[in-house]
């Protein structure tokens, strides 16, 4: 699995690994969806009306920006009350990407309700192994 | 900066009062103040598990700061500054921090007295669950009946409380009883972000989800009788206890000024250990303009408090006829930063005080505490978790010595969302509580065994704590009869 939700007292700690930064970006997105709505995005659902939504993130480095690009999903998740499980990048370098988030409008409540996505702990970097990791914990 | 290991926090520490521990500032090169956790000597060995102290030496080396960066016995570990954690910074050369207020700015506790007693009532409290759960919205995102044009938002979050009064939701008398009668002076709509407004827009009269609550209680304690009188308490008393904060508004706020301290901090040569500690200068544009954001979000968490006041008293009214008395006892803020005057190494120095789950607690006789309650001090509000107590206290002398006029926020969790939701069955715990004489309702059942009891720290201890190191003095002990949880 490319993600993983680890201990914390309070809120929710997530564990990504991938083996690109565009991977992590998405499994990043799609861990933060697991948790609003768990299952969601591993399900098809052909009745669910799709949201699609351009977005454009601008940040200090590679870290804040996956923070900040997180964000900007939650804040569209929240006001469409939609779940994204997929992202297209037209643009990717370390301070700003220009995507399309794909998901889908749904019904039933969130599971969970993050408040916001944090920069503490969040720190990407390329493990021994070759493969992009880091960890992002959730204000719950 | 690089971080210090967990480990030697726990030899670093050291007592200083009997119920307060210092980690001294030598600790660390980077630290410009001590930090202080209130504590006993078996909960310190619960608050090393988790990063909260290592947490807490972060927030001693951020500029400004004055005399200690303080812990509460309630604290645990949050993203940047710990959960529970109080830091005064100069008003004139230190930061402002929006992860030292957290993302839900005003976040606080509403007291409601009712004229009912137990005795009278007590057949009813399982309706009465059902009634408030009808009434107040609860949950995942859930909007309010109350749908605000962005001029009306705009008035709210200049106008606070007051400002829905005006709209029907309460009396003039209500906003006598809220810490900074339920308004900021200094906010400005006009900083809050777009995004923010489209958060908040339907939110007002919501409790929204996580540890936030409507809790029906009884008084089942009283330990300072004249204190207990002066507020409006009496033995058996139906009471009700509102949490909740400022909703999706607050929780982007937060994110939006975080977002810009990041990028302000190289022009402020300011170096951090964490980026949740993101701050500016209190005097430069960004620290200014985040306090008036700020400002604006906490007005927007008094007047939704305000609206739920309002829903509550109709659920009573439709179950107990239109006679039923609601007042309100206090209504505090535990995320938040104030402007206040406090004696730093003796000079009266003016500070933004940071209390990110840390509750105000001004003494009696202290300027500030409403004329109505300055002969026993402010009334502080400490909910427990759902199945055990919570408490109604006052400020005392020691808090303006010891803790820049502060005291705990609550019992503090000390089980991770995750555990508890693999130790508790909802199911299992509504007929427990049941069985106890409490009645839950709650949107989510997940959300439920993730607040249950046994997710939480002993609230009895903490109280205790606060007490007997001089900051806080017990009145009343309340029991839960019937909760609401989103």
């Amino acid at each position: 699995m490319p993600f993983w939700i680890l201990p914390h007292t309070a809120d929710v700690r997530l564990r990504v690994e991938a083996s690109s930064v565009a991977e992590l970006f998405a499994e990043a997105m799609r861990g933060m969806m697991e948790i609003v709505l768990p299952g969601f995005c591993t399900q098809t659902f052909p009745h669910c009306r799709l949201v699609e939504q351009d977005v454009r993130v601008q940040s200090v480095d590679q870290s804040a920006l996956l923070i900040d690009f997180l964000s900007e999903v939650l804040y569209w998740s929240q006001v469409q009350h939609a779940v994204f499980c997929a992202v297209r990048f037209q643009q990717l370098d370390k301070v700003s990407l220009q995507a399309r988030i794909e998901g889908c409008e749904v019904e039933q409540a969130f599971e969970e309700d993050i408040k916001a996505v944090t920069y503490h702990e969040s720190f990407i970097r390329q493990n021994p192994s070759g493969r992009w990791e880091t960890v992002v914990v959730f204000d719950i | 900066m690089p971080e210090v290991a967990t480990g030697s926090i726990k030899a670093a520490l050291r007592r200083i009062e009997p119920y307060l521990w210092e980690i001294p500032s030598s600790f660390d090169p980077a630290m410009r103040v001590p930090a202080r956790v209130f504590a006993t000597a078996r909960m310190l060995e619960e608050i090393i598990q988790d990063r909260a102290l290592l947490q807490l030496v972060n927030v001693a080396t951020l500029p400004g700061i004055q005399g200690a960066a303080i812990a509460m016995p309630d604290v645990h570990e949050g993203y940047g500054f710990p959960i529970g954690g109080v830091a005064a910074m100069d008003y004139e050369t230190g930061v402002v921090s929006p992860g030292g207020i957290g993302y839900d700015i005003n976040c606080g506790v509403r007291l409601l007295l009712t004229d009912l007693h137990d005795a009278e009532v007590n057949k009813w409290y399982p309706q009465l669950a059902k009634e408030l759960f009808r009434k107040v919205p609860s949950g995942m995102g859930k909007g309010g009946k109350l749908k605000l044009s962005i001029k009306e938002l705009d008035a709210v979050l200049n106008g606070g409380a007051p400002a829905v009064v005006k709209m029907g939701f309460g009396t003039e008398t209500d906003i006598q009883y809220l810490e900074s009668f339920g308004c900021i002076d200094f906010a400005d709509a006009g900083a809050v972000s777009a995004r923010a407004k489209e958060r908040g827009k339907n939110q007002l009269g919501t409790i929204g989800s996580g540890n936030h609550f409507v809790e029906v209680d009884r008084v089942e304690v009283i330990y300072d009788h004249a204190a207990a009188k002066a507020l409006g308490l009496f033995h058996g008393q139906v009471v009700v206890l509102i949490h909740t904060g400022s909703r999706g508004l607050g929780h982007q706020v937060a994110t939006d000024y975080i977002k810009t301290m990041l990028h302000s901090l190289d022009r402020y040569g300011i170096r951090l250990r964490d980026r949740e500690l993101a701050c500016a200068p209190i005097q430069s544009e960004e620290g200014q303009r985040y306090l008036r954001a700020m400002a604006a979000a906490a007005n927007f968490a008094w007047a939704n408090r305000q609206v739920v006041t309002a829903e509550v008293r109709e659920a009573f009214r439709a179950l107990f006829g239109s006679d039923v008395k609601i007042r309100i006892c206090y209504d505090v803020a535990h995320n938040i930063a104030k402007v206040e005057e406090h004696d730093v190494e003796g000079e009266r120095k003016k500070v933004v005080v940071h209390r990110k789950g840390a509750t105000r607690a001004f003494p009696p006789g202290h300027p500030e505490v409403i004329e109505q309650y300055r002969s026993v001090g402010q009334p502080i509000l400490i909910p427990g978790s759902m199945g055990t107590a919570s408490y109604v206290l006052v400020g005392a002398p020691g808090s303006m010595k010891r803790s820049f006029g502060s005291t705990c926020h609550g019992a503090g969790r000390k089980m991770s969302r995750r555990k508890a939701l693999k130790t508790v069955r909802a199911a299992e715990l509504l007929k427990e509580l049941e069985s106890e004489g409490i009645y839950a309702q709650a949107g989510s059942m997940r959300g439920l065994a993730e607040e249950a009891p046994i997710a939480y720290k002993d609230v009895h201890s903490v109280v205790d704590v606060v007490d007997r190191a001089g900051i806080a003095r017990k009145v009343a002990q309340l029991r839960p009869v019937a909760v609401i949880k989103g």
